[in-house]
């Protein structure tokens, strides 16, 4: 019997037939060389064993069949281009030698790309969307149409990348979703797409452990297995290990890992509340060696006190894009733009409560004059206002959505560059009362907003964060426990680059029901509504350092250009769109 | 086949490493506890080469098991050892 028709043999034991769609994830050297063939690998090198192997695979299968293999390449992530045509695949010779076999097509993913040959492979290898497990992708496709995936010299352990997607279906709490840009070259086209993983926290030790899952698949057979010179072949439907992994991670979040050092810490950070991010994106970020220099000789920021700056105009124009795409925002919320004072009067001071809780961060405003008995806050936030403005008054039960830009004033310092923190500084708010589920859908829908804008037009590196404020008091943990655990406040931290870290520029923040009794307005609902309000403030000053950060000082630059030009355009399509109305 | 000592035996298999097209620099920075199949783009074509190199030049035969279990270059060592031996 030749080395051929053994394999053959071995597939159609395992359940492999014609009409098949399968996906082979392999190590080809865990066979060795099989003696029939040393002659043929001798004359011709390894790659013919490569043939006998591929060509056995797609006899398996047969012409109504299809035969896939991984070519995962990862060139997003660490920016590269992706040639569909060139690129290796870097799991495996055998999937390599596949991709450039006779036929064979390959996706355009820039993460996890796959080849195929037969009837099925257009379908599961055309990109719908490039997210790399989510539920357009080639393994959502996989469990769809429930194909089947074979182990092939493997365990499951080693090579079932499918399980990537069972966690991403059922959440797993030690992985989130980052963004990364991939360049993809496909013949004479060339493009740039975000491809979306969902990854781990880089602050874990751990590790897949999935022997468990083999075993639970070949003991409820749903998994067929054998050996084939002496190395394992385990056959299974993409369905049924989705299925058992969403049973067992019911049972335990942790089934597919293992902790390799300090589990009892690990779990516990896992299980705690504390801040941790939600979703990364990697931006393009332009490495400016000296920057601190830079932007202290910078012409356009002018410091005139101690956390005091005057901005020169273009600072001021490139505030205005800023502002217009927030105010797009609001546009489409359908909020209302108001003015509001840059000054909390004492009565709307005391109903904010800010001194309980941050009075270590409170700037006052009083008159000189002994006979001036005027005492106010200098306004910490914009939605202060607009709770005070609502004062006495009832919120229709449909809700309200206010959005107002203004000059804010908190007592910080800042340690390094002059833009890291501000006294005074300049921010937009939006800020929704209502229901709770309109106020939840509501930020929701912000957030989403500022992820795509940060993400597709700034281009920004940033993370999203659960976040909790600096209360000031003995109740300050608890307050800030409290909002961890409820995630009632995410921020948008900016990287900056040189300095290693990230700051906070863009906080969302859900308030429950605090300030209706707090402002003493009511909502025009049923008692047992849930009443709520929250806001989103961006911090122009901030998202300014962070730019100038990762983009560069120079406000006339390339990147500044552009930010310019789509504003130039999207204002241009609403004029358009307006004169279009009043014909 | 004159029988070689371990210390001979690493060297030689660094030869023949050195000899192969795969663009593999420091080669003599390796020590016994490296890992062959996590070296720079090392894939299972790079390993049956390989190993297929190592049989010719010490005239023996590495069995599948073999090219499954050869972790670091010591046990590469031991196996050709025991092979020549």
């Amino acid at each position: 019997m030749t080395v051929y028709e053994e394999l053959l043999d071995v597939l159609r034991s395992l359940g492999l037939k014609e009409g098949d769609v399968v996906a082979v994830h392999s190590d080809a050297s865990a066979f060795g060389v099989p003696k029939d063939l040393r002659p043929l690998v001798a004359k011709e090198g390894v790659e013919a064993l490569f043939r006998v192997y591929t060509e056995t695979l797609i006899a398996a299968v047969g012409r109504a069949g299809t035969l896939l293999m991984p070519t995962f390449t990862y060139s997003a992530c660490s920016g590269e281009l992706y040639d569909v045509a060139e690129t290796p695949s870097t799991v495996g010779a055998l999937t390599d030698y596949f991709r450039r076999y006779p036929g064979v097509k390959r996706s355009r993913h820039p993460i996890f790309s796959y080849a195929g040959l037969g009837p099925a492979a257009d379908e599961l290898l055309r990109i719908d969307s490039y997210e790399c497990f989510g539920p357009k992708s080639f393994f959502a496709k996989m469990f769809e149409h429930d194909f089947l995936y074979l182990m092939f010299g493997i365990p499951i352990q080693k090579g079932a990348t499918c399980v990537y997607a069972s966690e991403e279906k059922y959440g797993v709490p030690y992985r989130y979703y980052k963004d990364f840009w991939g360049p993809i070259k496909d013949g004479t086209e060339e493009f740039r797409v975000k491809s979306r993983y969902y990854v781990r926290y880089r602050e874990l030790d751990i590790d897949d452990s999935w022997q468990d899952l083999e075993e639970e698949l070949v003991r409820r057979d749903l998994a067929r297995r054998t050996t084939f010179h002496g190395a394992p072949l385990v056959l299974f439907r993409a369905r049924d290990i989705d299925r058992v992994i969403g049973e067992k991670l019911k049972e335990d979040r942790f089934y597919l890992i293992s902790f390799l050092s300090r589990p009892r810490e690990q779990r516990k950070w896992l299980r705690t509340a504390r801040s941790r991010v939600k979703y990364e994106n990697v931006g393009t970020v332009k490495k400016t060696s000296d920057f601190p220099r830079l932007l202290r000789e910078y012409d356009e920021i002018r410091p005139v006190g101690d956390g005091l700056v005057v901005y020169g105009s273009k600072v001021t124009r490139l505030f205005s894009t800023l502002d217009f795409f927030i105010l797009q925002m609001a546009k489409e919320l359908g909020a209302k733009e108001v003015k509001v004072p840059a000054i909390l009067d004492q009565t709307n001071a005391a109903r904010s409560q800010y001194l309980n809780s941050f009075k270590h961060q409170a700037l006052t405003v009083q008159s000189v004059l002994p006979e001036s008995h005027f005492r106010g806050l200098a306004s910490p936030t914009v939605c202060y206002h607009i709770f005070s403005s609502l004062a006495k008054k009832r919120v229709p039960h449909n809700g309200l959505i206010f959005t107002s830009a203004s000059n804010c004033f908190r007592n910080e310092q800042s340690e390094g560059d002059i833009l890291d923190r501000l006294r005074n500084f300049w921010m937009r708010e939006i800020v929704v009362v209502g229901d709770a589920a309109f106020c939840k859908e509501r930020l929701e829908e912000i957030l989403e907003k500022t992820r795509l804008w940060f993400r597709d037009i700034l281009d920004l590196d940033f993370g999203i964060y659960t976040a909790a404020d600096p209360f000031f008091g003995e109740d300050s943990k608890i307050k800030q426990s409290a909002q961890l655990l409820e995630e009632s406040k995410m921020e948008f931290r900016l990287t900056i680059p040189h300095l290693g870290k990230r700051i906070a520029a863009v906080s969302v923040n859900n308030h429950g029901q605090v300030f209706y009794s707090r402002f003493e307005f009511e909502l025009s609902a049923p008692n047992d509504v849930r009443r709520c309000s929250g806001c989103v403030g961006w911090g122009f000053d901030r998202i300014l350092y962070a730019l100038m950060a990762q983009k560069g000082v120079d406000l006339d630059n390339e990147y500044y250009r552009e930010v310019e030009q789509v504003r130039r355009r999207l204002e241009e399509e609403q004029t358009g769109r307006q004169i279009s109305r009043d014909c | 086949m004159t029988k070689q000592n371990s210390s001979d035996i690493f060297a030689e298999l660094k030869n023949v490493l050195a000899t192969l097209p795969f663009h593999l620099s420091d080669i003599e920075k390796y020590s016994l506890s490296t890992e062959i199949r996590n070296l720079p783009g090392w894939d299972s074509f790079k390993h049956l080469t390989y190993l297929m190199a190592i049989e010719e030049r010490f005239d023996i035969e590495i069995g599948p098991e073999e090219f499954r279990e050869i972790g670091t270059f010591s046990d590469l060592v031991d196996y050709v050892e025991r092979a020549t031996g």
